[in-house]
């Protein structure tokens, strides 16, 4: 196994690097003031797009999709060193840059949707015409989708659709959605159109990340049309855990580029901050959560790095991808709470990146599969039930 | 429309700067594409494109891996010289622009040479003057805009008041003021396809140069003087009078 970073990716990677500190930084540093100043972001969307159609111009959008389609054919560890630097460069609306799960294109569309749906869905996503969201979470179907209850009743030509989603990121902004529901014959996707009638977009759900993408969705007598069911019906249960894994390492590569920047941030501080007439790096206390979060960032690195290599040497990799995204979300929040902690006052201030950071990465331990159901997939995948 | 740019491949600024022993600037590690040379070849690639035809050729003279010289070729460029020779160690911007120059006489046909104003790790800014002189060629400098017509190259040349509008006969080396267009991103696709494009390493025999009486040497290096304390002027709401005095006696206004 060799975990070199090739010679393509690293001068990818700096020009990313370049991309950020031009592009991403200046919009970066007046969101951030805009967001102190009043809360909210009302501008976000327009800097979303610009973002985003910059990176499709530069080529960096949707870096790990297949070469046929106009994607970078990135495996999935060159997109752990992509995310990392993204992730690392410590301007939250870079991660924009990447059309990544779920605003951009996905490799479910690609291998399951027919001729006509990767024209009108894929190839838009793919040249950042289009956004997209995912809607499986609902008030009662969160962790255990089989609760999920959004109807989707077989009618004349197509689906009639009706219940409520929650929580569905991207979804006031996107151009339509894939929608997790429950048909005839188990739970089936679906690709709906915004706007259509019969769907209608919640107000927005105010979070602890203050980025004002998520909403409630409404379906109500809601018609799609028997072309936008993607694959079979009653197949969604394993579309999402075939691709959603995908996501799973996303957030996992991600995390750790957080991490590293929160790492080099805190040990800046705990060299430069004097108290007590010297350093406060200087004191053991503070070494130690420096050094404990450096081996949190080597361990979950090294996790991040085997499972993509296995990924893409084609082994079946769902436990790995489940312990690495337990393992990484979990410690970029340890790292996290030590930042703060180093950071003293400075860093339960809003205008601290630290205080920020902390409060984002968060969700990680969240979205995507809970730590604790990551659990679950990894102890049944020895066979225990429960 | 065949151009050659000369591009420097630098250490990364980023990154610590180190002397050797005999006071040159250490070059080991990965280098990078100066990012003064990114707007010729940015130039260069549209003069090309808006031709419809032709080749940007880069040329460069450096230690090591021809990394920076990769990351214009990713950028577009369609082939690479690169003069590696350790007997360069150390050469001075004379000797540079005589292998410049030397390089370029094997490049075939051109309509231009580029180059950037100054280089951001030497700044001397003379190699380009120096390499058209060798050369026999016109030098114009500090391009804002560089158009070719009619046999002529039409370049607006920045000054500090506006900008000149000179021409003269190609071919005929040009300067680039950094700044003046926005140099495009090597996407992946530009990257790996880079890896194909074809890059010749030449050493100092291959262009049938002399290179017995040249060098500098480089006696010893000083740190810059610390600036020393300014002058505080307290507002008593006319402070501007003095600093208006103040800058009378430096002849600055
Ligand atoms: C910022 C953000 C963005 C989101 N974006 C989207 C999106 O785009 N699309 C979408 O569909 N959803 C989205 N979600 C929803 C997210 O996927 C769910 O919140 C997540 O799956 C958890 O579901 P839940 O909130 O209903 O929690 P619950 O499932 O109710 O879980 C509550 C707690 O119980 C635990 N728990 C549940 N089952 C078990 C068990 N068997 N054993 C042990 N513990 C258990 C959980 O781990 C958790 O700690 C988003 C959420 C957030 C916060
Ligand atoms: C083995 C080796 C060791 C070297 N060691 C040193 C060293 O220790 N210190 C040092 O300063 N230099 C070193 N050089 C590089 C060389 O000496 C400088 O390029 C030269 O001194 C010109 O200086 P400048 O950067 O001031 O040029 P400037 O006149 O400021 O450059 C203006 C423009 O001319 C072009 N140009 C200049 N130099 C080159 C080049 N080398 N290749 C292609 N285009 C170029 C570029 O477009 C540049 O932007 C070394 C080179 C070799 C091969």
């Amino acid at each position: 196994m060799d975990f070199a970073v090739p010679d393509e990716i690293q001068e990818l990677c700096r020009a990313i690097g370049t991309f950020i500190d031009r592009e991403v930084r200046p919009l970066e540093e007046k969101h951030r003031e805009e967001l102190l100043e009043h809360g909210v972001t009302a501008h976000l969307v327009g800097v979303a797009r610009e973002i985003m159609h910059k990176s499709v111009e530069a080529g960096f959008y949707a870096l790990g999709m297949p070469e046929s389609i106009g994607g970078g054919g990135l495996g999935e560890l060159g997109m752990c060193f992509v995310r990392e630097t993204v992730a690392g460069a410590g301007a939250w609306l870079s991660m924009l840059m990447m059309g990544d799960l779920p605003f951009g294109p996905n490799h479910m569309l690609y291998e399951l949707g027919t001729e006509d749906q990767k024209e009108r869905y894929l190839m838009p996503l793919m040249r950042g015409e289009k956004t997209t969201c995912i809607a499986l979470s609902e008030p009662d179907a969160g962790s255990d989708l089989s609760g999920v209850q959004t109807r989707a009743e077989r009618v004349d030509g197509g689906y009639v659709l009706n219940g409520k989603k929650h929580y569905i990121t991207n979804a006031p902004y996107c151009d339509f959605m894939q929608v997790f529901t429950r048909s005839e014959h188990g739970h089936s996707i679906l690709l709906v159109d915004k706007p259509t009638d019969g769907l209608e977009i919640g107000k927005v759900q105010r979070s602890m990340g203050d980025d004002h993408l998520q909403t409630e969705v409404f379906f109500d007598d809601c018609f799609v049309p028997e072309a936008n069911l993607v694959g079979e019906e009653g197949m969604a249960f394993a579309y999402a855990a075939r691709f959603l894994s995908n996501e799973r390492i996303a957030i996992a590569s991600t995390a750790i580029g957080v991490m590293s920047r929160l790492v080099d941030l805190m040990t800046e501080h705990a060299k430069s901050r004097v108290q007590f007439g010297r350093p406060i790096g200087d004191n053991q206390a503070i070494q130690w959560m420096i050094a404990d979060s450096l081996t949190d960032l080597y361990a979950a690195r090294s996790m991040c790095y085997d499972t993509a290599w296995r990924a893409d040497a084609g082994e079946n990799v769902m436990r790995h991808v489940s312990m690495t995204k337990l393992f990484a979300t979990e410690a970029v929040g340890r790292v996290a709470d030590r930042a703060v902690q180093i950071f003293g006052g400075m860093g339960y201030m809003r205008e601290s990146p630290v205080e920020r950071m902390y409060r984002i990465v968060r969700v990680m331990r969240i979205a995507g599969g809970t730590s604790e159901i990551q659990r679950l997939v990894i102890a049944r995948s020895t066979g225990m039930g429960g | 429309m065949n151009i050659l740019v000369c591009v420097k491949q630098i250490p990364d600024p980023a990154g610590p700067q180190e002397l050797n022993n005999d006071n040159t600037l250490k070059r080991e590690g990965k280098l990078i594409l100066d990012e003064s040379d990114s707007y010729g070849v940015e130039i260069a690639l549209q003069l090309r494109d808006t031709a419809g035809e032709g080749e940007v050729t880069l040329i460069s003279m450096s230690p090591g891996e021809p990394s920076g010289l990769r990351t214009a070729l990713a950028m577009g460029a369609d082939k690479a010289i690169h003069v590696v020779d350790d007997t360069l160690h150390g050469a001075d911007a004379l000797s540079t622009a005589k292998v410049l120059a030397a390089a370029v006489q094997r490049a075939g046909d051109y309509t231009l040479v580029i180059a950037a104003t100054e280089s951001t790790d030497g700044y001397t800014g003379t190699v380009p003057a120096q390499l058209a002189e060798i050369l026999g060629l016109p030098s114009v400098t500090f391009a804002k805009s560089i158009r070719v017509e009619g046999g002529k190259v039409h370049v607006d040349r920045q000054t500090e008041a506006g900008y000149d509008v000179v021409e003269a006969d190609v071919p005929a080396v040009v300067t680039v003021t950094a700044g003046v267009v926005e140099p495009r991103y090597p996407s992946f696709k530009g990257i790996m396809a880079a890896k194909k494009k074809p890059l010749e390493t030449l050493a100092v025999s291959d262009l049938g140069l002399d290179l017995s009486s040249w060098g500098q040497n480089i006696v010893s290096v000083e740190d810059a003087p610390s600036r020393a304390a300014g002058e505080k002027i307290e507002d008593d709401g006319e402070a501007y009078l003095k600093i208006v005095e103040f800058l009378e006696e430096q002849k600055v206004i």
